[in-house]
């Protein structure tokens, strides 16, 4: 198997010009970076706020640095609490306690709290479904935004998927100002919170398909179709070199405008190793799907319907598969399921450390998905050996 | 240089080459000749490695072919009969792409546009060349690198007078550099022109392969048109002189007539490979 820098640099220069010149395509990558600053600017993306310990807890902060309740029923998914409290940051200061201990009265006021509760109608096939009241301190909800996004993350991690939570947030005035009087229950949805790592792994996952798979599929279906795949492989450059070219070309676009788009909407993102290896297994999958795709292509227009119903059927796929278990073996052998909750994931924990994005990379989701995208392109690539080498 | 022996390619039941032994020289131009669907083609992509033999050998300067495909594809060449240039790029960009995977110099890009006569374009897209630039610019790029071998399918259809003359002279060039041309072409003025070396194809089988002189030899026909004005109206009649009677025919006409035009029929390849075919040349 030759791998030649040169042959493959000369053919990338040879797809990047054709990119250049493709103007559609370029705009579309574009409009994918301007939704993601226009998000950035329209206040949903805001400053990750510094665990905020209230006032008390500063000033004798060295006794206690607890900041946070989670609070949880005994007969909960062990699992699950069990993760929460090995993932549980020093800084953040949680304690966690169960709800059968304590009486409503002795939740302290001036800390933020999580309390879990399962819904009364509670039964196996709706063990994602939880009641989660979150309250804070003060009139600003920012300050629950480190606990419950951590909170969040470790809850995805450990159900795979995002869970079927019912929150509400409730303002707790300090006893200080209001003399302790609870002020009115808020039933603020978290949603906007939400919103921004939302829109952020649809806005990822779009480009990772449009640059490494229907950009792919629509530039090497022309070059088959007329013959010019067939004039390059029949000059000293190889079939690897061919594929190494276009992984070098569409999976640095795809990559390169992700990068952009984390630019605008969270910095941090970019320090996190979980963001850059979910990054890559994504575009790898989606290159290798293309590179499928390609290889029983015989003109351009089946590949770009092909490509476009495919990622038409996996959404549907995965929405179905909330609803109905038939659906989800199917949905589990798809590397985008796990994508999803992976780039969504890294977006939502933000800079997460080196040894949280290991303890993540260990999670048998991720290590699914490794598997499906390096098997996939490992396919894709003898599969198009086969078809497309002369 | 080219060696085939044997050659068989079949597509299911139906074989396409038919058990074809060919050898050509080195440094000649050799003209493949055949009706559609004889396997010309298939036989020049058995030989550029795109489609593998059923049974029989074939060997480029020594190399078995697909064994070795890496290094035949280093010293061959290959114009298709159809485009298949990089269009939003200019003739300048396609002509560089495959010269950097021939590790060639960018010199030498300037040398074959300038051959071709592609200089002035060189900039401007492909898309807004015209079909015989296409075809030029085909051409430039698959000698680039100096092949030993160049297979050329219809190199000149679509081209006017000017460029045709340019690229059999070209060809011409490349056979006395050294090189091996493998022409296939329905020009039949072309055959006659510049190859050394003729083999004609029909039905997968070889029907015959020698050289334009031999086969002028061997299948020129002494035959004489005879015109003669007859009250008013112009009648032909055709003598062939290797018939005893029919040149005592012609002996006897020549005595009686005085107004007698009579000219000696021309060797036409046409007729020699619609002879040997047995179909009318398309």
């Amino acid at each position: 198997m030759k791998l030649r820098p040169y042959v493959i640099l000369a053919l990338a220069r040879k797809d990047l010009a054709r990119l250049i010149r493709n103007g559609p395509a370029l705009m579309l990558l574009g409009l994918f970076v301007i939704v993601a600053i226009l998000l950035a600017s329209s206040g949903l993306v805001e400053e990750t706020p510094q665990p905020q310990v209230p006032q008390q807890e500063q000033t004798n902060s060295k006794e206690t640095r607890e900041a946070a309740w989670i609070v949880y029923e005994q007969n909960d998914d062990k699992g699950w609490i069990n993760l929460l409290k090995r993932r549980a940051p020093k800084e953040l200061g949680i304690r966690f306690v169960e709800r059968e201990q304590i009486t409503e009265e002795d939740i302290p006021p001036d800390l933020c709290v999580i309390q879990i509760r399962k819904p009364m109608y509670f039964k196996d096939r709706d063990a994602m479904r939880r009641l989660i009241q979150y309250r804070h301190p003060g009139s600003d909800p920012n300050v629950l935004w480190p606990v419950s996004r951590w909170f969040l993350s470790v809850s995805l991690e450990h159900f795979g998927k995002m869970p079927q939570f019912f929150e509400t947030i409730e303002s707790v005035q300090l006893p200080a100002q209001e003399g302790g009087s609870r002020a009115a229950l808020e039933n603020v949805s978290l949603a906007d919170m939400l919103k921004i790592s939302l829109i952020g792994t649809v806005l990822l996952t779009s480009i990772q398909f449009f640059a490494a798979c229907g950009l792919l599929v629509s530039l090497a279906a022309q070059e088959r179709e007329k013959g010019s795949l067939r004039a390059l492989l029949l000059t000293p450059a190889t079939y690897f070199e061919f594929v190494a070219s276009k992984a070098l070309v569409h999976g640095g676009l795809a990559i390169g405008t992700s990068v952009l788009v984390v630019l605008a909407i969270n910095l941090s993102v970019l320090a996190s190793l979980l963001f850059w290896t979910t990054i890559l297994l994504a575009t790898m999958g989606y290159f290798a799907l293309g590179l499928l795709i390609t290889s029983f292509a015989k003109n351009q227009t089946a590949p770009n319907l092909l490509s476009f119903t495919y990622l038409l059927a996996i959404g549907t796929l995965n929405l179905l598969s909330m609803r109905f278990e038939v659906f989800q073996l199917l949905s589990a052998l798809t590397f985008e399921r796990y994508g999803l909750v992976f780039t969504y994931l890294s977006l939502n924990s933000g800079g997460v450390g080196l040894e949280a994005s290991l303890a993540v990379m260990r999670l048998p989701g991720f290590l699914i998905m490794a598997i499906l995208c390096l098997g996939l392109f490992l396919v894709a690539t003898a599969i198009g050996a086969r078809r497309l080498r002369v | 240089m080219i060696e085939i022996e044997k050659l068989c390619v079949r597509f299911g039941k139906f074989v396409a080459v038919d058990n074809l032994s060919v050898r050509v020289n080195a440094g000649k131009i050799f003209g493949f000749l055949g009706p559609n669907g004889a396997g010309k083609t298939t036989t020049v992509r058995v030989l550029t490695g795109v489609l593998p033999p059923t049974s029989g050998k074939v060997t480029i300067d020594c190399l078995r072919i697909p064994q070795h495909l890496g290094d035949v594809k280093a010293i061959c060449g290959f114009v298709p009969d159809t485009e298949d240039h990089f269009d939003e790029l200019s003739g300048r960009a396609n002509l560089e792409t495959f010269a950097a995977l021939y590790g060639v110099t960018k010199k030498r890009v300037d040398e074959v546009l300038s051959r071709l006569e592609l200089s002035e374009a060189a900039r401007l897209p492909v898309s807004s060349y015209s079909k015989g630039m296409r075809k030029k610019l085909m051409i430039a790029r698959e000698i680039l690198h100096r092949p030993k071998v160049l297979f050329c399918d219809e190199p000149t259809a679509n081209l006017d007078a000017h460029s045709t003359a340019l690229v059999r002279r070209l060809l011409m060039e490349l056979r006395e550099d050294g090189a091996t041309v493998f022409l296939t072409t329905h020009n039949m003025a072309e055959v006659e022109e510049i190859c050394d070396q003729v083999a004609i194809l029909s039905r997968g089988r070889l029907v015959d392969c020698d050289t334009p002189s031999a086969f002028m030899t061997r299948h020129a026909e002494r035959k004489v048109r005879v015109e003669q004005d007859v009250e008013g109206e112009q009648v032909r009649q055709i003598f062939d002189l290797e018939d005893p009677q029919a040149r005592a025919e012609l002996a006897s006409l020549v005595a009686e007539c005085s107004d007698l035009q009579i000219h000696s029929l021309d060797f036409r390849f046409e007729d020699v490979f619609r002879k040997l075919t047995g179909e009318t040349y398309k």
